[in-house]
């Protein structure tokens, strides 16, 4: 249960973290393996982690 | 190399099988994959299930494997619990025996419909039909023969690939200047690109699974629809021409009793492993450029 505490932490860490919101909408984050996240304000749904590579796959 | 984890995805000419295949090249640096077909695997013949984990060294296996003729299952019982049943109990036995991590594609249709709000995974099952009862054993026998093993149930499923409705959807109306479509089937559907995605993070996450967490929805975010909507939808995309018109369900008989209300709820997943799932609309957006 640790690790998967540790891990939430983690993602909202950097979910909140500023560096990581390219002109306040872009999601970049390279360290983050998902593709699919939530939008800065999480209510309003999707957006892709730009900084995965693999996020070519939604196009 | 020697780091890289193998997957092995049944079905591998399926719908969703064919995803995993487009998608592929993009995690090879982690992964190596081997697909197989019914051809390749028969996963309902014991022996050959053996044989190959005993050849293969396998990390994960991605039963995408299924008999999804509806309507058939209702008068070729033995085939569809053959593969939905028999054939997850062989790959589930093997991935017990070989360590192998073990996910399980499974259906909304184990739910009988009834149900009046979002379907979380907890809720008791009642499928209406040959399939869905299938698909519940199958779903049995995968936690039954393996401790290491998890279900995803979707609902609603199409791709660029294979045959499904909004491939079906397209053809008519391109065929047709009207159609008829049901209007009192309510779900979402779930594009089996997004499905494989999330299949991948749910891997590469999996020490965020828990013993009692074994069950998981996905299907795509946004309202409940029904196919009429759905059909509306696609036919808004394509630019056609084509009149879609709602229909009861009794207006449209089948031999096998559809679920009237298939929506599942997905939050399990969402939370647990911190993903996001499109909205239905984007993704229909997205599948329709590929095709």
């Amino acid at each position: 249960m640790d690790n998967i505490k540790i891990k939430k932490e983690l993602l909202d860490k950097w979910h909140a973290d500023p560096k990581n919101w390219k002109w306040s909408i872009f999601y970049f984050n390279k360290d983050d393996k998902r593709i699919f996240t939530p939008k800065k304000i999480k209510q309003l749904g999707w957006t892709i982690n730009f900084g995965n590579p693999k996020s070519t796959l939604v196009f | 190399m020697e780091n890289k984890k193998t997957i092995l995805i049944t079905g591998a000419n399926g719908q969703l099988g064919n995803e995993f295949g487009a998608i592929a090249s993009l995690y090879e640096d982690d992964y190596h994959f081997l697909f197989v077909g019914k051809q390749d695997l028969p996963i309902d013949d014991f022996i050959a299930v053996e044989n190959f984990f005993d050849q293969n060294e396998i990390d994960i296996c991605i039963n995408c494997a299924a008999y999804t003729a509806v309507d058939k299952a209702e008068t070729e019982i033995e085939q569809a619990y053959l593969i939905n049943e028999t054939g997850v109990a062989n790959l589930a036995t093997q991935c017990q025996k070989h360590h192998t991590k073990f996910i399980h594609i499974s259906t909304d249709y184990v739910f009988d419909g009834t149900a009046i709000a979002p379907i979380k995974e907890v809720q008791a099952t009642n499928p209406l039909g040959v399939y869905g009862a299938s698909k519940l054993k199958g779903e049995q026998a995968a936690f039954t023969n393996s401790s290491s093993s998890i279900v995803i149930r979707t609902s609603w499923v199409y791709s660029s690939f294979g045959n499904n409705f909004v491939k079906t959807m397209i053809r008519l109306m391109n065929e047709r200047e009207s159609i008829s479509v049901v209007n009192d089937q309510i779900g979402k559907p779930t594009y089996a690109r997004d499905l494989a995605i999330a299949i991948m993070q749910i891997a590469e996450d999996w020490d965020l699974i828990t013993d009692s967490n074994r069950i998981f929805n996905f299907s795509n975010n946004g309202n409940a629809i029904s196919w009429f909507d759905f059909a509306c939808a696609i036919k808004e995309n394509i630019q056609s021409k084509c009149i879609v018109n709602p229909i009861p369900t009794s207006a449209y008989p089948t031999p096998a009793k559809r679920p009237q209300y298939s929506v599942l709820d997905t939050t399990k997943l969402e939370n647990t492993f911190s993903i996001s799932i499109p909205n239905w609309q984007d993704s229909l957006e997205r599948c329709l450029k590929l095709m």
